[in-house]
């Protein structure tokens, strides 16, 4: 590992309800909870923290984090002692709808342009739930004969509409315009499969290849602008509807990634220290 | 602070006007521009306030957030992103320039089955039902579109194709292709078949005549459903012989050109039948009078689905006879001072004029 240079940046990019925000309230109480001397830590408190608190709490609590549906362009600093120096942070946390958006409309505000242009480093998280495969009408019919469902009805037809794109589509589209933003200059990418509690025994570069498969080819292919990391991570360390004795588990026991080999940590930053040192 | 409007989009998303420079085109008002479209006036927000220490281009909206305090709405310019449908001959230039790229126009008539086939392609690479692999397309959203009729999303219980209209300058989609970890760039032509008709009765190549000039890959679409039935396989060959005819008349298909004939709809083929082998050899016959080295292709693009193999459509089979073709490398010829150029692009233009200063060379 390189020695960072400071005010090393990550951005932090996906759509909607994808983990961003549960990540970030994860690692700040990661963060806040380390014993002094350990690493990585907060070599000081934030000054605009209320939002870091506020979803904390939240996390903490075994309550969903509430993500913000309007860009705030709050800007998280935090600067974190590791193991190979001090790094500050910058996290704007930018609304997942800002991303779809881009995709959908077309265009994208020039604050979150500069922000993705000079990151030093990318986060890309995505959620299982995302996922929407190609299916044909001929499948659609042969599954709907297979199973006694009703055709819909001429009445139910849909036009296209951008909003309807797979997501796979959609984060390929995204990643195109960020490395064009970024003038194709070589990047890190640490791809993060969120509620990955949710997934059975796989690994995520497995998961991806089958439930992604052209958003896996396309990493595959660009790997001169696009070094990626493929990795699931389970910031909640499970469902909160489903295991309601969530909260009462030590909160430290309770997130965890899974590396692109299978392996499993407990550590939140591995991915995000990786992206910062390219 | 009132919010800066947006000032236009740029069909070149690389030009310096977007960001206040000069028109790359050399226009010195970018309204001049045919590539650029003003932005229609942006809404006036209302009830903005700005706190004293904001010192960049953020307003605070009274509104109610999930969180219970005032949200902060971003607000300031905005850019514009490729559109991500077809691309002009324009913005295929900047490819041109950029890269070689195969340059493939399919010739056939209404309801042949070209966008279909151009579907097919997209969904064989982007399924991973072959030995290529997607490496990105700048008509992501153009491609989805003409695959979507055809999809569950549709909520259809009959796949279709939207026909491709002839009211757009829009003509080429754009994919990028890697096979043995080596990357093509393609420009697929998606022409309305109303432009074959014309050629075939008016000879008149309309849509086709900057695309074939350009062209790397000729394909020449005859619909395997009408060669399918005995009472229109005949008038299904003879119109194909007539186009191929018309083609190599109108000289506007190089000599490096790679002409193939395509049966569309190979799912709906009988197997073995003695007839529809004739007809079919037939027309690879007459193109092989003016094109001694092309090919003859049987496909299957709709029945591109997780249930049938790549190599069962034959769609990976025509992904590689367009990769092994030779690209097409796109060369600027100084034009003199007096040209008054509005829109150069790789792909000859109907003007005389321009036409006599622009030259396209093979590598």
């Amino acid at each position: 590992m390189t020695g960072f240079e400071s005010f090393t940046s990550v951005a932090l990019l996906g759509m909607p309800s994808t983990g961003k925000t549960t990540f970030l309230a994860a690692m700040y109480h990661a963060l806040c909870a380390a014993p002094p001397g350990s690493t990585p830590s907060l070599a000081r408190l934030p000054e605009q923290r209320a939002y870091l608190q506020e979803i904390r709490e939240a996390w903490l609590a075994g309550r969903t984090v509430n993500r913000n549906r309007i860009e705030t362009g709050e800007l998280v600093e935090l600067e974190i002692d590791t193991e190979a120096g001090r790094i500050a942070l910058r996290i704007p946390d930018i609304a997942g709808e800002s991303f779809e958006n881009l995709v959908a409309e077309r265009q994208a505000h020039e604050i979150l342009r500069d922000y993705l242009r000079d990151a030093d480093g990318l986060m890309l998280f995505m959620h299982p739930d995302e996922v929407s495969p190609r299916v044909s009408v001929a499948e659609a019919n042969r599954m709907r004969a297979l199973v006694g469902d009703n055709e819909p009805s001429a009445s139910d037809v849909r036009t296209f509409d951008p909003r309807l794109l797979p997501a796979e589509v959609r984060l390929v589209d995204l990643l195109q315009w960020v490395v064009d933003v970024r003038n194709a200059r070589p990047t890190r990418l640490a791809l993060m499969i969120s509620a990955w509690d949710q997934i059975p025994d796989i690994s995520p570069g497995s998961w991806l290849k089958r439930a992604m498969p052209m958003l896996h080819q396309f990493l595959a292919t660009n790997v001169e602008t696009l070094t990626c990391q493929i990795v699931g991570v389970s910031a909640q360390g499970g469902d909160y509807d489903s295991d309601p004795q969530l909260a009462a588990k030590p909160p430290a026991q309770r997130p965890f990634l899974v590396r692109s080999d299978g392996t499993r940590t407990s550590d939140l930053f591995e991915s995000m220290i990786w992206t910062a040192d390219g | 602070m009132t919010v800066a409007p947006t000032a236009g989009v740029c069909g070149d998303a690389k030009c310096p006007v977007l960001s206040g420079g000069a028109c790359l085109l050399g226009h010195a008002d970018p309204l001049d521009c045919e590539a650029f479209e003003p932005a229609e006036p942006a809404e006036e927000t209302s009830s903005v306030e700005l706190d004293g220490d904001d010192t960049d281009a953020v307003a605070r909206v009274a509104d109610e957030s999930p969180r219970g305090h005032v949200a902060v709405r971003l607000a300031g310019s905005m850019v514009a992103l490729h559109s991500g449908e077809a691309l002009s001959a324009y913005e295929a230039t900047r490819i041109l320039q950029r890269t070689p790229a195969k340059v493939v126009v399919s010739v056939g008539p209404v309801n042949v089955g070209k966008t279909t086939l151009l579907a097919g392609i997209y969904e064989t690479v982007a399924r991973e039902a072959s030995h290529h692999a997607f490496a990105g397309s700048l008509s992501l959203i153009g491609f989805e579109a003409r695959c979507f009729a055809a999809s569950a999303a549709s909520r259809r219980t009959v796949a279709e194709t939207e026909r491709t209209t002839r009211d757009t300058d829009k003509l080429l989609l754009h994919l990028r292709v890697s096979r043995d970890e080596c990357t093509s760039e393609l420009l697929l032509a998606d022409v309305s078949g109303e432009n074959a008709h014309d050629l075939l009765r008016f000879n008149d190549p309309g849509q086709y005549a900057p695309l074939l000039r350009a062209a790397s890959n000729v394909l020449l679409l005859v619909d395997g459903d009408r060669i399918a039935r005995p009472t229109e396989r005949h008038g299904c060959v003879e119109e194909a012989r007539t186009l191929i005819r018309a083609l190599a008349e109108s000289r506007l298909i190089s000599d490096d050109c790679v002409f193939t004939v395509v049966v569309t709809k190979g799912d709906i083929l009988p197997d073995d039948d003695a007839d529809v082998t004739s007809a079919v050899a037939e027309v690879t016959t007459a193109a092989r009078n003016f094109w001694p080295a092309a090919g003859e292709l049987t496909v299957k693009a709709r029945a591109v689905d997780s249930t049938t193999s790549g190599e069962a459509t034959r769609i990976p089979e025509l992904l590689d006879l367009l990769i092994d073709t030779p690209a097409a490398r796109y060369r600027d010829v100084a034009l003199p001072p007096t040209a008054h150029i509005r829109a150069a692009h790789a792909f000859q233009p109907a003007s005389a004029v321009l036409a006599r200063y622009q030259a396209r060379r093979r590598v």
